[in-house]
């Protein structure tokens, strides 16, 4: 029988130390790590629908209350590293349990805010930065720690919950806004996130399998990997570069190219988001067709993160993360080389496939090769590097626009970049770092120290 | 830039553009043409549906063997562990 699907086999339906028999445990983690993204994404996102209300309810423009978004974006981005940092210190499932109380209570505050000041703190400072200690930094750390050889496609299904998020929480807050107020809205939003999402990770969420005596993948021991053939009994929990502190892995090369790589993903999707409906202005296209554009590229990025999350664990996740980066330069191509609308589309297609792709990917390979020591630290500041590299951006694109009076320019400059990232992630060599093909011994595991040969 | 410069971005977990959020509800209302109050009624219902249902199935397969297994160990100190 194909050895994948006999993985597959073995990690859906397995027995428990217990004698039960049933689905792996680790999939009803994933399944309340779906939900808490779903909560914490969606209601982020939800943010968009309230701006008319607080224009009028304020009296302030459209920038202003635009600014607690960005100051958010900024917030969430900084805080990934400090998340990540405590959920090494004291597990994901705690990071996760508080954060997202933080979050229900930042999001319930929202309903009673005064001015836009109040929503500048509440939303920017609280409900943003609560948001990254769910998404992905503790998320991911604690996926990683129940999946080895189903990494990504777990990760995908997690990520997954940040589209659904967007699907059914957003238009939950339009309909909820039309029926009653928006700070009747955000009450039920911040009641959602306190009732549902807080005690279903407290039930279900556990950092680590050896909690409940499991092992990763549900696996009796970790004596498989990527390729055939009888392997020795390796560690899991570590990884090929594992470092004794984390500052130790900023001494080897693929640490830099992921952040690098993934720095350049924050750039070139947030110059997209932010610009893609004005560059359709300067085409002769309606803000309502280009949102529509946009709206297809959001739905196509659920199907094509779910595709490369589960091809991912079946070669070398290097290969596909670099595949993504080179489709979506295609993507930003397209827009300088066609014109308007056939671009609009094309784009909204071709980059939908890539958009969130590089989330598992990158968290997954992360782990891969540095093991679950610091995980939640490296994916903090990976992340970190995607969330300031999209802000600085957004100005870049901005100023550029009004300099050259044409997007190309801008357009153009992120085609490259995305070259030089799908560059960096081909170039990684996952073969030589990643624990799926590289055993790690007992001693390297117990001691964490850097691996001399792989480091250079 | 002004309003451009910090337009809302739909990536990983920014805030919706209020035009995209718009235009769904839109679509949304001429695709099924119910009442504002039926559609929160059955987003609400899939929203809850969706914890409660994996709550359910969690408990169906059997008491947590969390309970059993030192549950909380690991959360005490992560940095030592391999």
């Amino acid at each position: 029988m194909d050895r994948h699907l006999l993985d597959r086999l073995r990690s859906v339906s397995r027995s428990e130390p217990d004698g039960r028999r049933g689905a792996f445990y680790g999939w009803y983690v994933v399944g309340a790590l779906f939900f808490a993204t779903f909560l914490g994404v969606g209601t982020r996102q939800g943010f968009g629908v309230f701006v008319e209300s607080w224009e009028r309810d304020f009296g302030v423009s459209v920038g202003t209350i635009s600014a607690a978004a960005a100051v958010g974006w900024v917030g969430n981005g900084l805080s990934q590293p400090l998340f990540g940092r405590l959920t090494d210190a004291f597990g994901g499932r705690r990071v996760l349990v508080a954060s997202t109380v933080a979050m229900g209570l930042g999001t319930v505050a929202m309903a009673g805010a005064q001015n836009v000041f109040a929503l500048l703190v509440l939303y920017g400072f609280v409900v943003s930065a609560a948001g990254g200690g769910v998404f992905p930094t503790p998320a991911a750390a604690v996926v990683s720690r129940w999946f080895q050889r189903r990494r990504g496609t777990a990760m995908s299904f997690v990520t997954f919950g940040g589209s659904a998020g967007g699907i059914v929480l957003v238009p939950f807050a339009a309909y909820l806004l039309l029926a009653t107020d928006w700070r009747v809205a955000w009450l039920a939003m911040g009641g959602l996130v306190l009732a549902l999402g807080v005690p279903l990770l407290l039930a279900i969420v556990r950092s680590d399998p050896g909690e409940l005596g499991l092992q990763a993948d549900g696996d009796d021991h970790h004596d498989e990997r990527v390729g055939a053939g009888p392997r020795p009994a390796v560690h899991a929990q570590t990884g090929p570069l594992v470092a004794r502190e984390w500052p130790d892995s900023f001494r080897t090369s693929p640490i830099w190219q992921l952040s690098l790589a993934y720095g350049v993903c924050g750039v070139t999707t947030a110059m997209a988001s932010v610009h893609y409906v004005r560059w359709a202005a300067t085409e002769g296209i309606s803000p309502g067709t280009a949102a529509l554009a946009f709206g297809l590229l959001s739905a196509i990025n659920g199907a094509g993160l779910l595709t490369v999350g589960a091809i991912s664990d079946r070669m070398q996740r290097k290969n596909l993360l670099g595949g993504v980066y080179l489709v979506r330069a295609v993507a930003f191509v397209m827009l300088v080389a066609l014109p308007g609308v056939p671009a609009l589309w094309t784009f909204a297609v071709i980059g939908g496939m890539s958009w969130l792709a590089t989330v598992p990917l990158t968290t997954s390979l992360t782990a891969d090769v540095y093991g679950l020591r610091h995980i939640g630290t490296l994916n903090g500041l990976v992340t970190m590097a995607h969330q300031l590299g999209g802000a600085a951006a957004v100005l870049v694109a901005g100023f550029a626009f009004d300099r050259f009076g044409t997007y190309d320019v801008s357009f153009l400059a992120a085609a490259a970049l995305l070259v030089v990232a799908g560059l960096l992630s081909l170039t990684i060599r996952e073969r030589a770092y990643s624990t799926r093909f590289q055993p790690v011994t007992a001693e390297a595991a117990a001691t964490g120290r850097s691996y001399p040969t792989a480091a250079s | 830039m002004g309003t451009a410069l910090f337009r809302f971005v739909l990536h990983h977990s920014e805030a919706v553009d209020p035009t995209l959020a718009r235009w769904l509800r839109d679509e949304i209302d001429h695709l099924l043409g119910l009442p504002t109050a039926a559609y929160v009624g059955l987003l609400g219902a899939a929203i809850v549906a969706f914890p409660l249902g994996l709550l359910w199935m969690a408990r169906r397969r059997g008491p947590n063997p969390g309970a059993q297994a030192g549950e909380g160990s690991r959360d005490r100190g992560q940095r030592g562990a391999p």
